[in-house]
């Protein structure tokens, strides 16, 4: 990794340049990139547990980017990149509320959880019910368009474009002018946001 | 017949759709905002003006950048004069009094 270093007297003083363009690239963002930017922060923490808003999703992401904990790929979008750390927050975030529930119920130390690496395999029933209800919020987004509805679908069973056209006979034309209108309706959502 | 697990559903339809939004065009974004609006008639009038409208929301996002990067603990960058002022030693080997290193390098170009 490429690095900066200077040096002052007997100090050597070294700084990741990582977090510096990490620093400057979102310095940088544009106005279209914010309200993106703003939108992705909003469909991570949808639903998520702790009263856990966009806002503190957003900043606690920006913090790990800036900490260097997770590196910043060379072509990856600075958006793409803040993007999965959001993911990575919105599952740590589910994973500390089922250990603390566990903690309640059977009375257990967070701390000897953690440390016996009792990494909890299956989601707690309240992250099963709270994706559910995403998943219907979502389907009422987009309930007045049916193909994008039969995207989303394809795209919760991880199909690939091609598999969701030939599954749900679309054309290509129709594939790509209904995510359009998608992109349109998830910055909107991201604006507003209260899905009906 | 193989379980539902709306869990695993809902992180890949996320992730997707967090990739629409990732190559969403400006154009789009203009559109979507002014979709926002009560003004509801999409003209590129309406599209320029829904956008002034949007500027308190990105100066939210804005605010929420500084306070996140000009914490102490973080870098403060000044892009312009493309430098970064090291507060603290989270990134440093060694620890430096607070504010007390500069560090230049070259003005970094905007991300789209």
């Amino acid at each position: 990794m490429e690095r900066f270093t200077e040096g002052s007297g007997r100090r050597i003083v070294t700084v990741d340049n990582t977090t510096v363009d990490i620093a400057c690239a979102i310095h940088s963002l544009s106005d279209a990139d914010l309200v993106r930017l703003k939108a992705l922060a909003r469909l991570w923490a949808r639903g998520l547990p702790g009263g856990l808003g966009w806002a503190d999703v957003l900043h606690e992401a920006i913090a790990r980017a800036l900490e260097g904990s997770r590196k910043w790929p060379p072509d990856v979008p600075i958006l793409a990149f803040l993007s999965g750390i959001m993911r990575s927050i919105c599952d740590d975030q589910w994973r500390r509320a089922r250990r603390e529930l566990e903690v309640l119920v059977r009375g257990e130390d967070v701390a000897d959880l953690c440390a016996s690496g009792d990494e909890v395999k299956s989601p707690s029933p309240e992250r099963v019910v709270a994706a559910a209800q995403s998943l219907a919020a979502v389907d009422r987004l987009f309930a007045c368009d049916p193909l994008a509805l039969k995207i989303i679908a394809g795209l919760a069973e991880g199909l690939t474009p091609t598999e969701i056209c030939k599954f749900y006979g679309m054309s290509e034309r129709q594939y790509d002018s209904t995510r359009k209108r998608m992109r349109r309706a998830l910055v909107r959502c991201g604006l507003e946001w209260s899905v009906p | 017949m193989s379980r539902w697990e709306p869990h695993a559903d809902l992180m890949r339809l996320l992730e997707a759709l967090g990739n629409e939004i990732v190559t969403a065009t400006e154009l789009e974004v203009r559109q979507a905002c002014a979709e926002c609006g009560s003004t509801m008639a999409g003209t590129a009038k309406l599209m320029w003006s829904a956008w002034s409208e949007l500027q308190e929301e990105v100066r939210e996002v804005r605010e929420l950048i500084d306070a996140a990067i000009g914490e102490p603990g973080e870098p403060e960058v000044d892009v312009e004069k493309g430098h970064i002022e090291l507060r603290t030693s989270r990134h440093l080997q060694s620890v430096p009094e607070r504010g007390s290193r500069t560090c230049h390098k070259q003005p970094c170009h905007k991300q789209h």
